[in-house]
């Protein structure tokens, strides 16, 4: 048996892509704590919940894939960012009562991690395929 | 592809940089208020952050936009520059992005540290000393939060160290040019890692016979002693602006000489096996012929250091050098190289200068060259060789009754080890020093007493655990560099307290941090490899690695988090700054004002100009004007209107009170803002 390859972009991608389903599960406890609060601010707990756990699920499947070594792993996981970065701006724009005055640092950075997460992602694919 | 070629995707290191990372991400989405008010709260990194987007626009390597400074750290600052250049869209942009910066960082050096330490230890041990390295909330202030250079002097600490790891296991040019290029970062994170690139260049040059260790000790032994003895025939309010420089100097001629008659005796030869009459015979004549030269020396040109100095110094580091080299000898695993194939000094020289020369070239080279070329740079640019922020705290360690403080307080103090004024060692002293205020209540002896024994027991301790299993133990220390990291992270404590250096923080420590967590790291794994029933401890190991781990990671996601709420609703309308509208209200637009610190009001005032008074990010020219007591003439010069500062500091305590004194004069009806008030500025 050969020796087990290091797989360095595969390490990298999996890290972001675990920190987002982890956020997003701490987005749906936080919504289930404070359901009430929401709901008293007018916000929709029930689809923060949904879209929280959601995201944490499908994410956490392709961070077991991607441990796993399944081959489709990293261009499921350039369709899922380039999903996941879309889902952030319709979030931001069109749910949020009004944009933070982050707004430069968000495009900055949404585009910025976008980039870095789909060229990580296909270094991965490059790296699986040797 | 088949699955077996795989590797298992490291778990730990994912979790732990999505951590930090997640965290990090939320608290550079917070309300605006929030960065200034809760994350970067030193002044200090406004210097940075300031003269960065100066340099951005155009102006210069300049904080005021007046004068050009070279007061930091270069390679932060060349990170920040770019960040920066987008201060002018809007002040707080970058600092979300320099959280993210520090955050990548944070989450890298706690990878490679992980890395780095699980090569040579159990995982158990390496999770918990990462965790509490990336985790610990006064670490993370100390490291991460500040947006100070130290994120990544901490990284490329840890770097060179893997760097060093590897050139130990592949010994090849290769890796040296790469240790040498980490060592390159080291250094122009920051500048005082001088010490440890400087060390670690000897114990690479040398390696492979005892001489580096031996060599270093005598270093150390020679400078202690040297300064134990002025002390012991001085005081400390005199030694450090009198006698300090003085002092090193002769230390330094001493173990210049010493090296050399040593090496030619023979001492620097490996002691295990040498007939003990002779080697207390040799050491005894290299160390007496070396400081009765020294002697010589002072009374010959007039060394300003007490006569009796040298032979006092060689009565404390004649014992040292003996004890350490019987030491050596005694408690090495390795059997004595037989006398048929030792060979003498000159024959060892003569057959290992070419290699010593070409490893030299190839680590100090790039160094040298870089360094090199930084200082001409600074003296062409700036009129002077060093970031005029050193040169000014070393002015400052000179000056009685300075507001800054900082200088040593005490002998323990030059070398980091007093509990009550050190702050080098004190992440890992203060449980031994609490543990000896207890211990000192309970026997109703002095508490310092106490600590000292404390401490020597601790030591012992230490010592014991490592000779335990000599033989598996003492790889370990040498493949995770320890010898050469401890040395070179006393030497650099001993090397600020020995001199005058005012204005010392807390952020100056982290090669300490690092060197003590290994340290730890290495002994905790010593300590459990001498307990029986290895399996269950392995798994007891795991189970309180990941508890302690786990609590440090809700405790680090939950502080964090509460600290940087998204919004800032309740500041709405509000300034980044109590300070900035109180200052644009009472004086002109354009107006030049005084601060002693400043960074941050620099930074935020809008169509003001913040001039630094202290002089750590102001010109060399400044310095020398300050220095002369003619700093408010240059002031004056370069049209100041207003200074705001506590009144009594600058009346009454240096290195103010000899420059101000008649040149101040209150506005009318200007509020008080923390003791600081806006005073006019007469010419």
């Amino acid at each position: 048996m050969k020796t087990p390859q290091p797989r360095i972009f595969a390490t990298i991608s999996s890290v972001p892509v675990f920190l987002f389903s982890s956020w997003n599960f701490v987005r749906f406890l936080a919504a289930l704590q404070n359901w009430q609060t929401l709901q008293h601010l007018g916000a929709d707990p029930l689809y923060l919940a949904a879209s929280g756990l959601g995201w944490s699920l499908t994410l956490f499947i392709l961070f077991g894939a991607q441990s796993k070594g399944w081959k489709p792993a990293p261009v499921a996981g350039i369709l899922l960012s380039l999903v996941y970065f879309a889902f952030y701006w319709f979030e931001r724009l069109s749910l949020q009562d009004s944009p933070a005055k982050n707004l430069p640092f968000s495009v900055i950075t949404s585009i910025s991690v976008f980039l870095l997460v789909t060229a990580l992602f296909l270094m991965a694919a490059k790296e699986e395929n040797k | 592809m088949k699955l077996s070629r795989l590797r298992t995707l490291p778990l730990f290191e994912i979790a732990l940089a999505s951590l930090v990372l997640g965290v990090h991400l939320y608290a550079s989405l917070a309300g605006s208020h929030f960065l200034p008010m809760r994350w970067f709260l030193r002044d200090d990194a406004y210097y940075y952050f300031k003269v960065a987007q100066n340099i951005s626009q155009g102006l210069g390597s300049t904080f005021d936009g007046l004068n050009l400074t070279n007061g930091y750290h270069p390679l932060w600052l060349l990170i920040c520059v770019p960040i920066f250049a987008l201060a002018r869209f809007d002040l707080i942009l970058p600092l979300r992005i320099v959280i993210l910066v520090q955050a990548a960082l944070s989450a890298a050096s706690g990878v490679l540290l992980y890395r780095l330490l699980r090569r040579s230890l159990t995982p158990a041990i390496a999770v918990l000393a990462t965790s509490f390295f990336t985790l610990d909330l006064t670490l993370h202030n100390t490291i991460t939060q500040m947006g100070l250079e130290t994120g990544l002097l901490a990284f490329s600490l840890i770097l060179l160290l893997t760097a060093l790891q590897r050139y130990q296991a592949a010994s090849n040019r290769r890796s040296l040019l790469w240790l040498s290029a980490a060592a390159c970062l080291t250094l122009f994170s920051r500048l005082d890692s001088i010490y440890l690139v400087l060390v670690l260049g000897l114990w690479l040059v040398l390696r492979g016979s005892a001489l580096p260790k031996l060599l270093l000790a005598d270093l150390f032994i020679s400078l202690s002693a040297y300064v134990l003895a002025v002390l012991q025939r001085t005081s400390l309010p005199n030694y450090l602006p009198v006698f300090s420089s003085a002092t090193l100097l002769a230390a330094a001629l001493a173990f210049g000489l010493q090296s050399l008659i040593f090496y030619f005796l023979g001492l620097y030869q490996h002691p295990k096996g040498q007939n003990l009459l002779a080697l207390t015979a040799k050491t005894a004549l290299g160390s007496v012929a070396a400081n009765t030269s020294v002697l010589a020396l002072t009374l010959l040109f007039g060394l300003e250091i007490p006569r009796s100095a040298p032979l006092l110094a060689l009565g404390i580091s004649l014992p040292l050098s003996l004890g350490f080299r019987l030491g050596l000898g005694f408690f090495s695993p390795w059997p004595a190289m037989p006398p048929e194939e030792q060979k003498s000094p000159l024959t060892e020289l003569r057959s290992a200068w070419r290699g010593w020369l070409a490893d030299a070239l190839a680590y100090f080279g790039p160094l040298g060259a870089t360094l090199g070329g930084y200082l001409l740079y600074n003296r062409l640019a700036f009129g002077t060789f060093m970031p005029v922020s050193g040169q000014i705290k070393r002015w400052w360690g000179l000056l009685r009754h300075d507001i800054y403080g900082g200088e040593a307080k005490t002998a323990l103090d030059i070398f980091g080890l007093d509990p009550h004024f050190s702050a080098a060692w004190n992440p890992w002293l203060k449980t031994l020093f609490s543990l000896s205020e207890s211990l000192a209540a309970r026997l109703n002896s002095l508490t310092n007493t106490t600590f000292l024994w404390t401490l020597f027991f601790a030591a012992l301790l230490a010592l014991a655990l490592i000779f335990a299993r000599r033989k598996q133990n003492l790889p370990v220390l040498a493949r995770l560099g320890l010898f050469p990291l401890l040395m070179a992270a006393e030497l650099h404590v001993f090397f600020y307290g020995a001199l005058p250096y005012g204005g010392k923080q807390e952020w100056y420590w982290v090669l300490e941090i690092l060197a003590g967590l290994i340290l730890l790291a290495a002994l905790t794994d010593f300590a459990l490899r001498l307990l029986p029933f290895p399996r269950l401890t392995k798994s007891l190991a795991w189970g309180v690695s990941l508890a302690l781990s786990l609590s440090l990671a809700w405790n680090f996601a939950f502080a964090l988090t509460a600290r940087m709420p998204l919004s800032d609703a309740q500041y709405a309308g509000q300034a980044y700054l109590d300070m900035v509208p109180l200052l644009e209200q009472n004086t002109e637009p354009g107006a030049r004002i005084g601060m002693t610190g400043g960074g941050n009001v620099g930074y935020f005032i809008q169509g003001r100009t913040i001039i630094n008074l202290d002089g750590l990010i102001n010109s060399y020219a400044y310095f020398q004007a300050s220095q002369n007591g003619q700093g408010a003439e240059f002031l004056s010069a370069m049209g100041l209107d207003y200074i705001f500062a506590n009144p009594e500091i600058l009346t009454q305590t240096e290195p103010y009170a000899r420059q101000f004194n008649g040149h101040l004069e209150p506005l009318p009806g200007a509020p008080v803002y923390g003791g600081k008030q806006i005073l006019r500025f007469l010419p």
